[in-house]
Parts: C-alpha cells; structure tokens; sequence
C-alpha cells in the first residue's frame, strides 16, 4: 500500500480532484457537446457532398484544416518536448504542469491528424497512403512518425500514472465505484513503492522523456518539410524547421498557462497551481516570444530584401491591409511584442494578464499558421486569368468553421472527460511535495512575490 | 469732361475685372481633364487553315512608359468594297492586348485583292480614342517535306494569286523554319525565297515523341507586305524518346526511393519502437516485481 489515508492534506487533494461533476461541469459538457455534435454534422456534410461545401479548390487546395492540423501537432510535439525537458531536468516546479501537458501531447495528436484527413478528397481512399505509399514524400513520414510518437505520448503518460493509480486502489476517501476502483487496480500493475519497482518506473521516464523530446523535434522539423521542401513563396525556407520547432513550443507553452489557469480554477488548486508557475512559465513564454520573433525577422526580412519577383507578390499580399495586412500584423508583431511586456514588466506579471496574453498568443499562432498556408496558395506562379475569384483566393466556408470549433470543442470536452477518470496533477508528487516542503520552489532570479 | 473720362476709364475698368473674375471663376468651376493618349498596335497572322489572327495592342504612355489598357473594348473591322464591315470586338486582357480570329471562308478581299483592316479603340473618360489600319496582301503557303537518300528536306513555295487566278512567287522574303517544343518554338534553319521557293535540310537529331512524330513550322515573320504567314506540318522524323521508367508501382518498398532514405527511416523508426517494446518489458517487470512483493508482505 502507498497511500497514505492519514494524511489529510491527500485526501482533500483527492476528494478535490476527483469529485463528482457539478452543475456548472454538466452544464459546460452540454455546451462543449453541442459544439462537438455541430462540427459532426459539418463533417456528414463534408464527407457525402465532398470538398465543394468547403472554400478548397483546385488553386488553393489547403486551407483552414491544415492550418488546425499544423497547429495542433506543434501543441501536441511542444508538450512532448516541454514535459521531457522539466521531467529529465527535475524541474522543481514541474509537478502541477506535468500531466496536463502529458494530456495535451495526447490529445492534440489524436485530433491534429483527422484535420489532415479532411483535406483528402477522397476520405475512402485512405488505406492507399500505406498501400500505396512513396517513402520519398514527407507525408508518408508523418503518417509513421505521428503513430509512433502518439504511442510515445500514451507510454509516458501511462507511466506517470502508474504511482498515482496504485494510490487511487489504495486510498479509501474516494467514492468511486467498483469498475473504476477495478480499473486503477488494473492500471496500477500492483505497484507498491518497492525500491525496485520505483527504479524502473523511473528509468523508464526518464527513457521516454529522453525518446520523445528528439522524436517531437524530428515530427515537427518533418511536418515544416511539407512546406519547406516546395519551391514556393514563403515556403521554401532553409530556416523553416527551427522556425516551426519554436512556434511549436512558444505555442505550447501558452496552451499549458491557458490549461493550467482553467484547471485552477475549476478544481480551486490555488494552493498547488501558485503564481510561481505562471512566471516560471510566463518566463518561457517570454524567452520562446524572442527566438519566435527572431525567426519572424529573418523569415521575412530575407524574403523582402532580396525582392525575388515571386515572393514580393507574396509579400505585397501579406502586408496590403485589404488582404492579409492585419492578420499579419496581429501574429507577427502583437502576439510577440504583448507576452515580452506583460511578463517583463513587473506590475504587469500577474496570473490573470500572463494567462490572457497566453490566448492572444494561441490565437495569433494559429493566424500565423493560416497565413503561412493560405497566401502562398493564392500566389500563383502562372498568372489566373478569366476564372472565378472563389478559384484563385480562398475564404472558409460555414462547414470548415464548424469543424475547426468543433475540434476545440472535442480537445476540452476530452481534457474535461480524461480529468473526471485520472487525476489532472500527479498525486504522488503532490504528496512527496507535502512531506519535503515547500523550501527549493522560488528561486533568486526573479522575485516572484511582487 | 474730365469727370466723364474718369467715368468711362471706371466703368471699362470694371468691365475689365468683371470679365477677368468670371473667366478665372469659370476656369475653376469647370476644369478641364486631360486625357491620357492612346496608341494601337495591329498584328496579322495567317495559319495553315487559313484561319487568320488579328491581334491589337492598346497602349497609353503613363509615367514616360507605354502601358497596356486592360478591360478596354476593341473593334476590329475590314474593308470590303470600299466599305468597313465589323469582323467583332473584343475586350483587352492585362497586358491591353485583344485578340480576333477570323475564319478562313470569311470573305475580307476588297477591290484591291489586298485585305485592309482597322482596329479601333473610341476612347473613354480616362482614354483617348485611337485607331489603327493595316493593309496585308495575301499569300499562300504549301510545305513539303521529302527524304532521299536519309537527307531530309523541308520545302516551301509561297505565291501570291492574281485577279486571274495566276500565281505569282515571291521574291527575297524571309522564311524561318522551326519545329515546336513544349514551351516555344526551336529554331531548326532560315532561308529566302527565289521564285517563290525555300528549302532547308532538316536535323536528323531532334526528339519528337514516343513514336518520333513532331511538328515542322514555317514561317514569314513581320513583314510589312504580308504580315506573319505560317504553316505546320507534322511528321515523324524526330527521334522516339520512350518515357517509360519501367516498373514503377506504387508501393512501399519500391526501389524509387533512395536507399539512405529508407534506411533512415526504417532505423528512427525502428530505434524508437525497440525503445517501445523495452518499455513494455519493463512495465510486465513492474507488475512481476509487484506481485512478488506482495506475496511477501503476505
């Protein structure tokens, strides 16, 4: 046995996190359910009447879905590299943010690849990318590469849990029905704290952390080599593949603030989620915003500068108000600029600002991955004459909107979902954190009380 | 009389300003817009179907360069017993360029037997009107290719037809042969006419097609007498290119793909589920290890 029922300060963490659903949790399920069930029904659509109900077509053949799948794996490859790195460096501050991110490098990567399937005109065909597959196209990588790290992220997260369900079998405090007590059984695989158990347990995190940070950069370099190795405007970059890594992890991390600030308050973890974490994380957010807008300049800057007739077309689009102007403006300078001003500001570093500046930044990340897909399209390098505007520029339609929300929907009614069954912050931890204290948290760089 | 003069000096005085005010007040209510002038270009090809190609140019110098007008409507017209006859109108593309076929049983001969076209342009508020007339004589054009002894040899004869049916070859016009490729034509030789002939000896070494077919082109560029005039004969004198790469299913382990790629991939691949299945086997150890442990707190 390894719980320890005495122990009231758990026991309380239990009954907190694992309580039953409230109205509020009813009502918000509903809400997200309806919004899932919305997208399903613009995907029945989609599916039996094709790609017309969408605004793809033969010119731009990309749009809204390969923005949301590029988006979503980059959160799912940040979470895999974030979790490895805090894990394998024994961040202090790790415990609450762990397994949050484990879920969302799961999550993102089961729904990340179904935006990518719409994007097939022909959905029944899909059994031909490995029937018929070309082992030269980084599409084929990505097929075996995403099943493989999605594996990954199962094992890690699994393994992480396996302490805490053996403490969910053992302790008495929670309400929980025989299924489910059966299932934690199951799940625990009669862990018992042995020194010997603990040991593999624990080299094997750190194996799998140490496997998924180089496999999450490898799948987010590939996933940039489906743009980057096209010889078109604003894709064919030789900085794509760091570029991408970092806009993968800057995006994560504000993905985690904005997690970790719904979770706190919907659970009340004030005492375990602290302003710590969201200036430890805020500060990363701050180092990765710099590295982020450092490649943003050199992307752009030597596109502009050496003025090749192809992409100063792309380029007159991106910064021509009418078009792409603000969306531009708002990815590549606020959604850079605002996280360096909130978190290096004193006053201005607070839990509420650091979590509204983490959305500003998810938000302007996804336009960016918008505006790097869609406008290099519509540039085309024959000129489009006499045919329809609907052909040659792109707009969504109401059916890709739908499942584009459909799909965030489905990510937080899963995370809501996932967090009813297992606990949302490792319990073992939170208990180990009980017994050594709260001394090592606040380190001397920064003042985290002001 | 003195006073009067001071008057009439007054009175014309103010006439004066009176006229100068409403001439200035005139000039500012009504502006005048200067409108940019226009300038038309007129080109006449002939096909080998004797289909002819009437394609205009409209230009208008903007900034000290001559850009075209796009969006602007065009009629072409023939003259045809002393009168214009309206062959169609068209409207320019992006480069103000217009372009009309005309079909080669259309009759466009006048009293001359020369064909005059116009092309004209009637201005809008921005434009100037602008027109253009072009005065080509027609000719006709017959190509022939023979081999003899493996020297291949294209043959041109070009003439004019008089009132009277009689044929009348040109003398010292220009002739260019070509053949066609997938983005223009490569030129294949050059020659003149004398009494109405030309002749080139044709490459053994071009390309053509899976079965050597390719097209030979020949052609009177831009003269001021008769236009272009061109002709098309295909042919298989070319050299077969087969594109057939062999074998080239579909299918995973095809040889298309490089070597290294495949190793590389197979190894990452690979290493990560060893690393996987390693995992596994530690997670059944785990369980193991449990059970005993169990069994002796037992």
């Amino acid at each position: 046995m390894i719980a320890d029922n005495k122990n009231p300060e758990i026991n309380n963490l239990v009954v907190k996190l694992l309580k039953k659903t409230g109205k509020k949790g009813y009502y918000w399920g509903f809400f997200l359910l309806l919004i899932v069930i919305a997208g399903t029904y613009a995907l029945v659509i989609q599916i039996t009447k094709g790609h017309i109900v969408t605004g793809m077509r033969d010119n731009v053949a990309w749009g809204l879905y390969i923005a949301n799948f590029i988006f979503f794996m980059g959160l799912s490859y940040a979470s895999a590299i974030i979790s490895g790195l805090l894990r394998l460096f024994r961040v202090s501050w790790r415990r609450p943010v762990i397994r949050i991110t484990d879920l969302m490098t799961i999550i993102s990567a089961i729904i990340g690849p179904l935006y990518i399937l719409l994007c097939i005109g022909r959905i029944d065909r899909l059994h031909h990318l490995i029937v018929y597959a070309r082992i030269q196209s980084p599409i084929i990588w990505d097929v075996f590469a995403i099943s493989t790290f999605l594996i990954g992220g199962i094992i890690i997260l699994y393994l992480g849990l396996i302490e805490d369900f053996a403490l969910l079998r053992d302790n008495h405090f929670i309400k929980a029905g025989k299924l489910r007590k059966r299932l934690y059984k199951l799940l625990a695989l009669r862990y018992n704290k042995s020194p010997e158990q603990t040991k593999i347990l624990y080299n094997n995190l750190d194996l799998i952390s140490a496997l998924l940070i180089p496999v999450a950069i490898i799948l987010s370099t590939i996933l940039s080599w489906v743009f980057g190795l096209t010889l078109r405007p604003g894709w064919n970059s030789t900085i794509f593949g760091p570029y991408f890594v970092f806009a993968s992890i800057y995006s994560g991390i504000a993905a985690i603030i904005v997690a970790l600030w719904i979770f706190r308050k919907a659970y009340h973890l004030e005492k375990y989620i602290t302003k710590v974490h969201f200036i430890k994380l805020g500060i990363l957010l701050l180092v990765l915003s710099i590295l982020y807008g450092y490649f943003t300049f050199n992307e752009y800057f030597s596109i502009w500068y050496s003025s090749e007739k192809w992409d100063t077309k792309l380029l007159a689009k991106l910064f021509d108000f009418s078009q792409y102007g603000w969306l531009f403006i708002f990815s590549n300078y606020v959604g850079i600029l605002l996280p360096i001003i909130v978190v290096a500001v004193p006053w201005l570093r607070r839990i509420n600002n650091i979590a509204v500046v983490s959305v500003i930044v998810i938000i302007s990340l996804w336009i960016k991955r918008y505006i790097i897909v869609v406008p290099t399209l519509e540039t085309t390098l024959f000129p489009i004459q006499d045919t329809r505007e609907a052909w040659i520029n792109y707009s969504p339609t109401w059916v890709e909107w739908s499942i584009t929300i459909g799909g965030v929907a489905m990510i937080c009614l899963l995370f809501m979902l996932v967090s009813r069954l297992i606990p949302i912050m490792p319990l073992k931890e939170a208990l180990d954190k009980e017994k050594i204290g709260n001394k090592n948290i606040v380190p001397e760089l920064w003042d985290f009380n002001k | 009389m003195g006073f009067q003069q001071i008057n009439k000096t007054l009175i014309i005085t103010v006439l004066l300003l009176h006229t100068a005010i409403k001439i200035i007040s005139a000039a500012e209510e009504e502006p005048t817009l200067e409108l940019y002038k226009t300038k038309l270009g007129l080109n006449y090809t002939k096909k080998t179907s004797g289909d002819k190609i009437l394609m205009a140019r409209l230009t208008s110098r903007v900034e000290r360069k001559w850009i075209g007008i796009k969006n602007a409507e065009v009629y072409f017209y023939a003259q045809v017993d002393t009168t214009d006859t309206l062959l169609g109108k068209t409207k320019t593309d992006d480069n103000g360029e217009s372009v009309l076929h005309i079909s080669a049983s259309r009759i466009l001969k006048n009293y001359s037997d020369d064909f005059i076209f116009k092309v004209k342009f009637e201005g809008n508020e921005t434009y100037t009107g602008a027109e253009k007339e072009l005065k080509i004589r027609n000719v006709e054009m017959i190509i022939s290719l023979s081999e003899v002894d493996s020297i291949k040899t294209v043959n041109i004869e070009v003439y004019e037809t008089d009132s009277i049916s009689e044929k009348l070859p040109l003398e010292d016009v220009d002739v260019y042969f070509y053949v066609t490729r997938l983005f223009g034509l490569l030129k294949i030789g050059e020659g003149w006419l004398i009494n109405g002939k030309s002749s080139i000896e044709f490459p053994n070494d071009l390309p053509g097609d899976t079965t050597g077919n390719l097209t030979i082109v020949a052609r009177i560029e831009d003269n001021e007498v008769y236009g272009n005039v061109e002709v098309r004969e295909n042919i298989d004198w070319g050299i077969a290119i087969s594109h057939n790469p062999g074998n080239t299913a579909r299918e995973l382990w095809t040889r298309t793909a490089p070597l290294w790629m495949i190793i590389s991939l197979v190894s990452l691949l690979s290493f990560a589920w060893i690393i996987y299945i390693m995992l596994f086997y530690n997670m059944y150890r785990i369980r193991k290890t449990g059970s005993i442990s169990n069994n002796n707190i037992d």
